[in-house]
């Protein structure tokens, strides 16, 4: 797992010049008063892991919060940046997003494979935690919490498989019994039944029976196969005959038909049902229209742009200048922010293409059957009526699923779509009328019986085998489904239960800790099931002895934001495989002083392992840290805002001459003049603060924002005043009046080109100046020279150990 | 606590690549059917009720 050695933020959010942590893996305690801007660093540190700010996404604020990252005071050229380089140096990456033709885009300096495996295993992680983030997991609903919990475990895969499953399980079930194969299977052996007398169950009884009703024929050889039989039939088979046969056999088909269709009718009401309910929770809602309105003009305006013949740097719709590539990344973003609304669109077009399956079979029978040239006959015009108005109720269904759901436009009720009762009912007695017609018109002929009664049968027959095959494969697969459902229940269950039971343990663990001794004990992550379906997870605890739920009716807010901690670092210690480092932003706020110390030694004690970047603005509880950690390899900054500068870390003089003197052995320029700057004004401030240098009154704050300028200014004429020519011709402040605007143009002013030449002689004389004030006795206590230590008889200004020392009238 | 939990892939690997063959009494066409369509990163309901129903057309025919 890594660490991180630096970041250094410029132009994000709050920060406006450079904001460098030089960490090296250790941990850090950062100050900042409210409104410093230091939540800019665990912003920039969201933005670049996650490519987006949660706090910041808005309706105003678009592309997951991007477009709030960088820092609105910089100029239209300048870049913002986050480099962060870590422990394993192939992770080093520098994040920044810029300006380009008046368009935000962003880029990362490392492509490599090994960074984008990385990053894409750290955006499950869980690395940053603010004060607002805490309780919205505990107060949550039982479902969203299983969500969240599902989202962090990686369970949403799982529960979706188990989700397909379930579905397909359904749909077999569904299938079976919307086939009802026992119906039709039982009108087929009704018509064995009807000409044979009894049923058939194996091929040697249909050949006997066909035998024994062949006698009185007395037919020149029996059959002894199926095959036989259609040879036999040509035997005795008349024209005028076959014609009567055929108009049998359409009867039954119709028959059958009307037979079976209810049980399909009723199937695709129940799922028509289902249909109109997704679609309406979707077409009522304008603002779900408005969205896919969108969505199908960003998708459109992808393909457009994917084409080749779209070449052009510019925008197809508005016609201004635009990248073409920026702009297909920004659509796709835009259609990834639309992530939830398309799920939803994609449960309405499945359940659309599955009733269009379900419709489909007996329609397309029907059709099929109408096509049949019994239809034509004026004997069966009444027939032909009632199966049209049959074909036409199925394409009445079929035509309310051809409306968009962006159409203003209202699906049809279930009852509008009814079928008249009478039209199967109809269709089966007429059937039946007519084939007792055929029979009794039939009735002296025994070679017609006979010929009529092998035919029917043999038919109905083979249907039945048909049927059979087909619910023996589908039972089977149903059957199968069902067990690998269940099977697949219990491991996820039982993964579930394990994950919960180890999570339970550490959250009351560390809940624990922060809370001893007090009435909430055992707390539980309980998982909830509702109609063999895991519905959602609870917080359970014991308090004062008794198993309740939920916490927020029994915790005051101090515990919850507790438990909200404890979650949070619970999640860490599980699953945070590839980052060793978290964020916690101000996360204390509303804690009470117990809980406060409470949680700064679970951090100390627990994770003591782990580097932390804590900000807080509660200076006590800040103190209180500080001295926690004195002496365990810990990192203390604070961080300020000024209006020229933005957000900024406070940095101690050492950390930035070191940063100095490096960055002029590189002779990088970069940031150079601003360093030296600052280190500049610290210096004077402190030789100031000594001599007790005399400025213009400021209030608060603003009173430490002096510029250099102004220090040195006032340093000469109080040396004028009170010192002798020993200091007075000291040549040093009045070279730094005259090129403090280096440091100033370095800083501020782009088109002033900086050469390190200038920067080295403009350290020197800061060094010379300080050579001057300061003592260089390594043993010396207190280096600066100061009025502290004044001497009164030899009238002489002098450092904590003397060596330094200069007349001085008081 | 972290190596004992698995990640919800390794419960989705663990049990199409192994537990699903050890199912007693499940059908070998349509476990092979599940295996594939999780491998290949397909594994919708859609997809599986086609690649059901296509397999059991293709054992009609068969039987024919």
């Amino acid at each position: 797992m890594t660490k991180i050695k630096s970041i250094n933020i410029r132009g994000l959010r709050g920060v406006k010049e450079n904001l460098p942590l030089e960490l090296d893996g250790k941990s850090i305690l950062i100050y900042g008063d409210s409104g410093s801007g230091k939540s800019s660093i665990a912003d920039a540190l969201e933005w670049f892991y996650y490519d987006r700010v949660e706090h910041l996404v808005s309706e105003e604020i678009g592309r997951g919060g991007i477009e709030a990252m960088r820092n609105i005071l910089l100029d239209g050229s300048e870049v913002g940046s986050i480099k962060i380089q870590y422990t394993t140096k192939e992770f080093d990456s520098e994040k920044n997003i810029y300006l380009k033709k008046d368009s935000l885009s962003h880029d990362c300096s490392n492509e490599s494979p090994e960074f984008s495996a990385f990053l894409g295993a750290s955006a499950n992680e869980n690395l940053i935690l603010r004060y607002r983030d805490l309780v919205p997991f505990i107060i949550a609903t039982k479902k969203q919490k299983l969500d969240e919990l599902s989202k962090v475990i990686g369970f949403g895969q799982v529960t979706g498989t188990r989700t397909i499953l379930k579905t397909v399980v359904n749909d077999l079930k569904r299938e079976l019994k919307i086939k009802d194969f026992d119906n039709q299977i039982s009108n087929q052996q009704g018509h064995i039944i009807e000409n044979f007398g009894h049923n058939i169950i194996s091929d040697k009884q249909f050949v006997d029976t066909v035998n024994r009703l062949m006698e009185p024929l007395k037919p020149a050889k029996k059959i002894t196969i199926l095959g036989e039989i259609d040879g036999i039939l040509k035997l005795i088979e008349q024209p005028p005959d076959s014609k009567i046969i055929e108009l049998q056999v359409f009867y039954n088909k119709v028959s059958d038909l009307a037979s079976n269709v209810p049980n399909r009718l009723e199937g695709i009401r129940e799922s028509y049902n289902g249909y109109l309910k997704q679609f309406q929770d979707i077409a009522s809602d304008i603002e779900k229209i408005k969205k896919l309105i969108m969505e199908n003009l960003l998708t459109a305006g992808i393909k457009v742009l994917q084409s080749p013949a779209m070449v052009e740097d510019k925008c197809p719709l508005c016609l201004q200048p635009k990248n073409r590539s920026e702009l297909l990344k920004e659509l796709e973003i835009r259609i990834m922010e639309l992530d939830k609304l398309r799920a939803e669109t994609l449960r309405l077009s499945e359940a659309k293409e599955s009733l269009q399956g379900e419709i489909d079979e007996p329609h397309q029978l029907t059709k099929a059957l109408l096509l049949d040239e019994h239809f034509q006959s004026e004997d069966n015009k009444q027939l032909k009526v009632k199966a049209e108005q049959l074909k036409t109720h199925f394409e009445n269904y079929l035509a309310e699923l051809e409306i968009d759901v962006l159409e203003a436009r209202k699906l049809k009720a279930p009852k509008e779509l009814a079928l008249d009762k009478t039209v199967l009912s109809g269709m089966a007695d007429f059937c039946r009328q007519k084939g007792d017609e055929l029979k009794t018109s039939k009735t002296d002929d025994l070679r017609f019986e006979v010929h009529s009664k092998i035919v029917l049968s043999k038919q109905a027959y083979s249907e039945i085998k048909k049927l059979e095959r087909e619910k023996e494969l589908l039972t089977r697969q149903h059957a199968t489904l069902e067990t690998v459902y269940s099977q697949f229940v219990k491991r996820q269950e039982g993964a579930l239960k394990a994950f919960l039971t180890r999570f339970s343990t550490d959250i009351n663990g560390l809940y624990q800790f922060m809370n001893p001794n007090e009435n909430v004990k055992d707390i539980k992550l309980i998982p909830i099931e509702k109609d063999d379906e895991l519905a959602g997870i609870t917080i359970q605890f014991e308090f004062l002895k008794n198993e309740v739920a939920p916490p927020h009716k029994y915790l005051s807010e101090s515990h919850l934001n507790c438990l909200g901690i404890a979650f949070f670092l619970t999640s860490v210690i599980a699953f945070n495989k590839e980052n060793k480092f978290l964020v916690l932003d101000d996360v204390i706020s509303s804690f009470d002083s117990m809980h406060r110390k409470r949680f700064a030694d679970l951090l100390n004690e627990e994770f003591s392992d782990y580097q932390i970047i804590l900000l807080t603005h509660e200076k006590n509880w800040f103190d209180y840290v500080a001295n926690m950690v004195k002496g365990k390899d810990w990192k203390i900054a604070a961080v300020k805002w000024s209006e020229e500068r933005g957000t900024y870390v406070d940095e101690p003089p050492e950390t930035i001459k070191q940063r100095i003197e490096t960055n002029i052995k590189a002779s990088n320029v970069e940031g150079l003049g601003n360093n030296i700057r600052i280190y500049l004004e610290r210096v004077l401030k402190e030789i100031a603060f000594n001599l007790k240098v005399k400025v213009d009154f400021l209030y608060n704050d603003t009173n430490e924002d002096r510029m250099s300028y102004e220090l040195l200014s006032d340093l000469k004429s109080k040396i004028n005043k009170h010192g002798t020519d020993e200091l007075k011709k000291e040549p040093v402040i009045g070279r730094l009046l005259t090129s403090i605007f280096i440091g100033s143009k370095g800083s501020h002013d782009s088109s002033f080109d900086l050469k390190i030449g200038d920067l080295k002689a403009f350290w020197e004389d800061i060094k010379e100046l300080e050579s001057l004030f300061y003592c260089d006795s390594a043993s010396c206590k207190d280096k600066c020279v100061s009025l502290r230590h004044y001497d009164d008889i030899g009238k002489r200004i002098r450092c904590g150990c003397g060596n330094k020392a200069y007349d001085w009238k008081r | 606590m972290d190596e004992k939990i698995k990640s919800g892939k390794e419960i989705l690997d663990e049990f199409f690549n192994f537990t699903l063959k050890e199912i007693p009494n499940v059908d070998e066409g349509v476990a092979r059917v599940l295996l594939n369509l999780y491998q290949n990163n397909k594994l919708t309901a859609r997809n599986l009720s086609n690649a059901l129903s296509e397999m059991r057309e293709e054992q009609a025919n068969d039987k024919d």
